[in-house]
């Protein structure tokens, strides 16, 4: 048996957001009131979308170039933010991603929600 | 709970339409109307009108004092009117007619019961030191602190059913909001929101600033503030306000004012570069046959850099280039003595990189002195608030003290840039003068000064930049303002600040692209890191061959008294002793025909213009240091080739550009989609701020209170007011100085180039697409200008024949067959 056979694998889904870098504040409190235990920002992403393309490299603006923020939690509380995001992108622009996942450390990606 | 995560995205939404708001020590010009860029111009103020209850277009009285002095062309407003389907407006307008069609301005904030006590009880709680007794638990944040207290309040009503709502604001809202449907909620939210909404602003921007001071001592957010006001109308009974009603033909009459006025200024300024960029277009650009200039000097594109820099050239050969004032750099400056880093870049940036300063060298020795003397003259300043603040003390305070501080009113009043001189003497002697420097390189933060600072950026985290960071700042600031050849023996980077006395808008004559603070430092940093050998080394590798006898120097333009101080004269005068003295002497000779200048803008000003805006900036019931940005119309972004020796009049932000280096479009998107973006933020700000200075600007400085450290009121009780003060954009209360036209960005580079950039840039189809902004391209190999329609198509720029305003005007181009302006003037 080698150390590789003992290490369990458990689900979890991972939210993957693209917003405007405006509104990565509004995610960030959004993700900790859910309850996730933290999350990975990129920041200037470029793509193509329902306005065009988008350029990525903007050097004197964060706030109108795009990030995208990742977490990983629980369904219930991918739910929540889901919920949170689905009113914001009534109006402005943006677009999430939920996806199954899995962790190694389940304890590091659970932490009891606020909201 | 799912639902409060939905809540409070609705919350979010509707404070995407409140004016951005900074406290006033960051004093920072933004579109009261940014949230509504999303939809074309007319819409918006309409949109705006509607919500804030603010005038959309020049009044009718601004608009005949312009017609009458030349200033809108009368054929061009006729046309206008025609398009509008008001014929005969211009002649409505000199007989006085026009004024029956004008609504009167809503004016400020609703005086509603609900509005007085949440005013008291805001300004209570997001007080930051200024009031002597602060109010209790504000730390459980605002809408648990208010539920405790307000419970004492004799003016909430049934005050005892506060017990019984939830302590969780986000919790309450629901509540509040049980029987509405999602949207519903989202409208009455931003219906209570927009009731105060300079206040709401500025909940929006604390709510958003992690690391305020004031974030932990009295944390609050939107959905608290939604909680207290909708709570506060839920127990008097008092219904939201309701949208504010406008009148169709006034919003026609002023639209084609509007378009007249813009037309008249952009077709004299189209014939002026139009005939300059023939005449470029027709000279084969000969490389290398340019001479050396004798120095460099870069300014920020602030359009009262213009007037200085037109003046310089004048006096002897020197090149001079436009380009952001906080010069490339994302940074936070901890100042010399200081404990905190602040921001010194557009707020469009998260500063990246922290750079502290301690004493030049050549002042190592007055350092301690120094630092000992501030923490004594703060500790007086700190005595003499608790003497007076202090209910016993203040009576033998007065009786002590009184004739000490009459004597110093008298100074002040009678002799003020003498008294001036006098304090800053004085103060002088208590704690010498010590020129700061900067430390560019990576450090830790203990280095050199034995303990570390609590700064905000983690104690732990290594300050300054790497030799990496250095060489890719350098180039890119050399690159995006198109200096990468032919540099002068002395290059200097000056920064700007303004000057003024007992003036609670004291940011906002400083460097917009600074965060409103002074430039001097981070023109002190870029420069430091330029004369770097490591990079200048990285600098040739890319290309960029620096010569080693050029040396960056640092200064500030003080924009209120139009003198440039140059940091570290020692080293220019050891390297180029003669060119410096030049210099030196050029920049006293510049300087007296600026103020001149600017002198001759103020009504009743004769004598020594040096002397009087001297005196201007140190008069303590001066409510005009200078007039700033205001006429600002337009931003060029192009070599200096094009608009040397051109009478800008003060009215233009000059980007420098040089389109050949330039070959991918890289720094001109650099420039579109962030200097131009700042430019239309403080645009939009002198229109709006004049078109309606009571909804969208601050109103007058003479009855202005400031509450709680960061805003202004109107009297004991207002809207917290968030735009310009009156006396900022009138010269008289009813006579308007400022020009209130939309900004037309003129670039000079190839169209297809323009078009890419815009293609990759939804901020910019927004902005020039809504008609927030206008734009001409000036190609450079032919020199035609042409101008973009909303629509994203082109046509010839109105005024480029040479024709000037009034003859010819445009076709109506077969692209554009909207109803709104761009059927004409393609905005």
């Amino acid at each position: 048996m080698t150390p590789a056979d003992d290490i369990a694998f458990h689900k979890l889904k991972k939210i993957e957001i693209i917003v405007k870098g405006e509104k990565q504040a509004f995610v960030a409190d959004l993700l900790s009131r859910a309850g996730t235990t933290g999350y990975t920002v990129i920041r200037d992403v470029a793509g193509m979308g329902h306005h065009g393309f988008h350029e990525s490299r903007l050097l004197f603006n964060d706030q109108a170039s795009l990030v995208l923020i990742m977490a990983v939690g629980t369904e219930e509380t991918i739910r929540k933010v889901a919920a949170g995001l689905k009113p914001l992108f009534e109006k402005s622009s943006g677009v999430m991603f939920v996806s199954d996942t899995h962790v190694v450390r389940l304890e590091h990606f659970l932490k009891a929600a606020t909201a | 709970m799912p639902e409060i995560a939905a809540l409070l995205a609705r919350v979010e939404n509707a404070a995407s339409l409140l004016p951005p708001y900074w406290p006033l020590r960051s004093f920072i010009a933004a579109n009261p109307l940014q949230g509504l860029e999303n939809l074309p111009f007319e819409q918006a103020v309409t949109e705006g009108h509607r919500r804030f209850g603010g005038r959309a277009y020049p009044t009718v009285a601004m608009a005949r004092k312009a017609l009458a002095d030349g200033k809108i062309d009368r054929r061009l407003l006729a046309e206008a009117a025609i398009r509008h389907g008001r014929p005969g407006l211009a002649e409505r307008l000199l007989d006085g007619t026009a004024e029956a069609a004008e609504a009167t301005t809503a004016a400020g904030a609703e005086r509603s019961a609900v509005n007085r006590v949440l005013l008291k009880w805001l300004a209570a709680f997001l007080d930051e030191g200024q009031a002597a007794w602060p109010m209790p638990h504000r730390e459980l944040g605002f809408w648990r602190a208010w539920k405790r207290l307000a419970a004492h309040d004799g003016d909430v009503p049934d005050r005892e059913r506060l017990a019984d709502m939830a302590d969780d604001a986000p919790t309450a809202l629901l509540h509040l909001t049980r029987t509405l449907s999602d949207q519903e909620s989202e409208e009455l939210f931003a219906r209570h929101l927009a009731a105060l909404p300079g206040w709401s602003s500025y909940v929006k921007w604390r709510q958003s600033e992690r690391s305020h001071p004031w974030a932990k001592a009295a944390p609050i957010t939107l959905a608290d503030l939604l909680a207290v006001r909708m709570t506060l109308a839920e127990l008097t009974g008092e219904a939201v306000p309701g949208p504010v009603a406008g009148t169709e033909a006034e919003a026609a009459d002023g639209a084609a004012i509007l378009e007249a006025w813009e037309e008249s200024y952009r077709r004299r300024l189209t014939a002026d570069l139009a005939a300059r960029a023939g005449k470029a277009a027709r000279t084969p650009a000969g490389e290398g046959t340019r001479p050396v200039p004798q120095a460099q000097l870069v300014f920020c594109i602030d359009v009262r850099s213009e007037v200085f820099r037109r003046h310089l050239e004048r006096t002897g050969p020197y090149e001079t280039l436009g380009f952001a004032g906080f010069f490339g750099i994302p940074l936070a400056v901890r100042a010399f003595g200081d404990a905190h880093a602040y921001a010194s870049c557009p707020v469009l940036l998260e500063p990246k990189h922290v750079v502290d300063e301690h004493a030049h060298p050549a002042h190592a020795h007055l350092a301690a002195k120094h630092l000992d003397g501030r923490a004594r003259l703060a500790g007086m300043k700190g005595l003499l608030r608790s003497l007076k603040e202090s209910v016993a003390g203040a009576f033998a305070f007065v009786e002590a003290s009184g004739l000490a501080f009459g004597a110093a009113m008298a100074g002040r009043t009678l002799a003020p840039a003498g008294f001036g001189r006098a304090v800053a003497r004085a103060a002088d002697r208590l704690r010498p003068p010590v020129t700061p420097a900067p430390r560019v390189e990576l450090h830790h933060p203990k280095d050199g000064c034995g303990h570390d600072h609590d700064h905000e950026h983690g104690e732990a985290d290594p300050i300054g930049l790497s030799p990496g960071e250095h060489a890719f700042y350098a180039e890119a600031a050399l690159r995006i303002m198109g200096l990468t050849e032919n540099f002068a023996p002395l290059v200097v980077l000056t920064g700007h600040g303004g000057a003024t006395v007992n003036n609670p808008f004291e940011a906002g004559l400083d460097c917009g692209a600074c965060g409103g603070n002074r430039g001097g430092p981070n023109a002190r940093i870029v420069a430091a890191i330029l004369n770097l050998p490591g990079t200048r080394k990285a600098l040739a590798e890319r290309g960029i061959f620096v010569p080693a006898d050029t040396l960056f120097l640092a200064a500030e333009h003080n924009t209120t008294t139009d003198e440039v101080v140059i940091y570290d004269p020692a080293a220019a005068e050891s390297r180029h002793p003669e060119l410096f003295a030049r210099l030196q002497a050029n920049l006293a000779v510049a300087r007296a025909k600026a103020a001149a200048e600017r002198t001759a803008r103020f009504t009743g000003v004769s004598g020594d213009a040096v002397r009087h805006v001297e005196t201007r900036a140190s008069d303590w019931a001066q409510v005009r240091p200078e007039w700033a940005l205001a006429r600002n119309a337009a931003f060029i972004v192009a070599h200096r080739d094009l608009t040397r020796g051109l009478d800008l009049q003060g009215r233009t932000f000059l980007h420098s550009y040089d389109w050949q280096a330039d070959t991918e479009g890289k720094a001109l998107e650099v420039i579109l989609t962030a200097p131009m973006v700042v430019a239309e933020w403080i645009n939009t700000q002198y229109y709006f701020s004049t078109v309606d200075n009571t909804a969208y600007g601050a109103g007058s400085k003479v009855t202005h209170n400031v509450v709680g450290a960061f805003g202004v009121m109107q009297g004991n009780a207002s809207d917290l007011m968030t735009g310009l003060p009156l006396q900022s954009v009138n010269a008289a209360d009813t006579v308007a100085y400022h020009e209130p036209l939309r900004l037309m960005t003129v670039v000079q580079a190839p169209v297809a180039r323009v078009d890419a950039i815009i293609a990759r840039n939804p901020i910019l189809q927004t902005l020039f697409g809504n008609g927030w902004v206008a734009l001409q391209v000036i190609d450079p190999a032919t020199g035609a200008i042409r101008r973009r329609t909303r629509e994203g198509g082109w046509i010839d720029a109105p005024g480029a024949d040479g024709a000037g305003t009034g003859a010819g005007a445009p076709a109506t181009p077969a692209d554009a067959a909207s109803d709104t302006e761009a059927t004409l003037i393609p905005a």
